[in-house]
């Protein structure tokens, strides 16, 4: 008989040692809302989603493990995504829809779609990236060189708004010090970093192994001040210093990326790059001036939920 | 006769790659109408009731995760001399509270089946102490509950020690 308890006790204490989780069907009350930490991809493009690379426009909704968990938003026939930004503010998602001329927005926390800014003044050609500042207002490349700026409340901004900038927009996207960056596809295409008052605060060192045609496509601000910008000429990543100087290559591999898109950081500090060429986002560990790819899969991989993912952003 | 006492209980839920577990504690009543056929071996039918309150070993400050689990049900004991064997058959109502970063609730009521061995200590000629391990098993079944979408096994182990009171009848001598 004491060796039946003590059988059970050590039986017991075994179970007790193993790894601590909870009831798995907990994750299906998470699976159906937004959380803190999860990852918004805007798939979208220039085409309709029938031609060739068939974006998906459609905004999915990942977990911070890369598990799809539902579409927050699905164009309609005849709109094109293209950018996507989180309000600092009211925390609402703002996308760019092209062909209607808007950006809408998502609550989510309620998960309803409105209106966010419909303007005449959106009426140029492609509609593309959209960046929120500080304060909450709101920039929008309505066309390929002209960007405008709306107020929180939406109001359109004047002089010196709307900005003309030298060549065709890819990206903006918004960084500390209520400035915004403005990535560009055609040469001389170093990005150039405006104040929100849309006076030009400085343009990134353009020595880089891909010259002068770098085809950046999307930057992140690291939280050191340092910046990754990406190149879809020669698929890397390349680090700059916070005063927009060249320090040399982040990271590189084509079997890994090619044609990177959208970046962002993880909430756990991480760097996420996805990639048209092969529709996956990758997640970059980032240690001094070197990164390295985290794990031998990508973290998000599924052609089916993020086709052609264009904006990628973390739910904060 | 009639036995009643508390128990230290553990549990886990099979079915999921990282199988949670559960500590807590719980009590349970029992009655028992022994039939001896031998001078010192009897059978006994039983009925059994018992409450559970347990709370997942990974809980943190972000998320508390609690089980309460009731089950009620009859069957067999068997004593050799002070020691017994037991198999009992009845209902089990489980309910996990989910609170914290996530709100949830996850219920089923599911047949279960409980194997027990235990002894009989006696103090007096009508009072008895017992200690005793059972180790419970139910299937989870998501069309019977809510909260959950696949199928799970709930396995419960205890170990209990309660007191034994002899109600006095023809026959019914351990």
């Amino acid at each position: 008989m004491r060796s039946v308890f003590y059988i059970l006790l050590i039986t017991l204490t075994l179970f007790s040692c193993g790894k601590k989780s909870h009831f798995e069907a907990i994750k299906d009350g998470n699976a159906s809302k937004v959380n803190s930490g999860d990852i918004i991809i805007v798939s979208a493009g220039s085409v309709v989603s029938t031609v060739a690379p068939f974006p998906l426009h459609k905004i999915a909704l990942f977990s911070p493990e890369g598990e799809f968990k539902f579409y927050l938003y699905e164009g309609r026939a005849g709109e094109f995504l293209y950018g996507a930004a989180l309000d600092p503010v009211t925390k609402d998602l703002l996308f760019s829809i092209e062909n209607v001329d808007r950006v809408d927005k998502v609550d989510l926390e309620s998960l309803i779609v409105t209106s966010s800014i419909i303007d005449v003044n959106l009426s140029g050609t492609t509609i593309r990236a959209v960046a929120t500042l500080n304060d909450g207002s709101v920039v929008i490349a309505e066309s390929p060189t002209v960007i405008e700026k709306f107020s929180a409340s939406g109001v359109r901004a004047t002089a010196p708004f709307p900005l003309t900038v030298p060549t065709a927009i890819q990206n903006i996207k918004a960084i500390s010090g209520n400035r915004f960056i403005v990535t560009f596809t055609n040469t001389p295409d170093a990005p150039q970093v405006y104040n929100a008052d849309g006076t030009l605060a400085g343009t990134f060192q353009s020595t880089s192994p891909c010259g002068t045609n770098c085809d950046p496509w999307d930057v992140v601000e690291l939280p050191d001040g340092r910046f990754v910008v990406n190149s879809r000429i020669t698929h890397g990543l390349y680090l700059y210093s916070a005063t927009f100087t060249y320090i040399g290559v982040l990271y590189l591999d084509t079997t890994v990326l090619q044609m990177p898109t959208g970046m962002t950081l993880l909430s756990n500090g991480n760097l996420l790059v996805c990639n048209n060429s092969f529709n996956t986002c990758e997640e970059i560990v980032i240690s001094g001036n070197s990164g390295t790819r985290a794990g031998k899969f990508p973290l998000i991989k599924d052609s089916a939920t993020a086709r052609q993912p264009q904006s990628v952003l973390v739910v904060p | 006769m009639l036995n009643f006492g508390g128990s230290f209980t553990y549990a886990n839920i099979l079915g999921q790659n990282e199988p949670p577990t559960y500590k807590g504690m719980g009590a349970f009543g029992e009655a028992e109408y022994l039939i001896p056929f031998s001078r010192s071996n009897a059978l006994s039918f039983i009925g059994t009731y018992q409450t559970n309150s347990l709370a997942n070993t990974a809980n943190d400050e972000l998320i508390k995760e609690s089980l309460k689990t009731s089950y009620a049900g009859v069957g067999l004991k068997l004593y050799f001399e002070k020691l017994f064997i037991s198999l009992t058959t009845g209902k089990l109502n489980f309910k996990d509270t989910v609170r914290g970063e996530t709100e949830k609730e996850i219920t089923t009521k599911e047949t279960a089946y409980e194997l027990g061995v235990g002894y009989r200590f006696r103090i007096t000629n009508m009072v008895g102490l017992i200690m005793s391990v059972h180790a419970l098993r139910a299937g989870m079944d998501p069309d019977h509950g809510s909260g959950f979408n696949s199928d799970y096994e709930y396995l419960q182990y205890r170990a209990a020690i309660g007191v034994n009171i002899i109600i006095p009848s023809t026959g019914s001598k351990p």
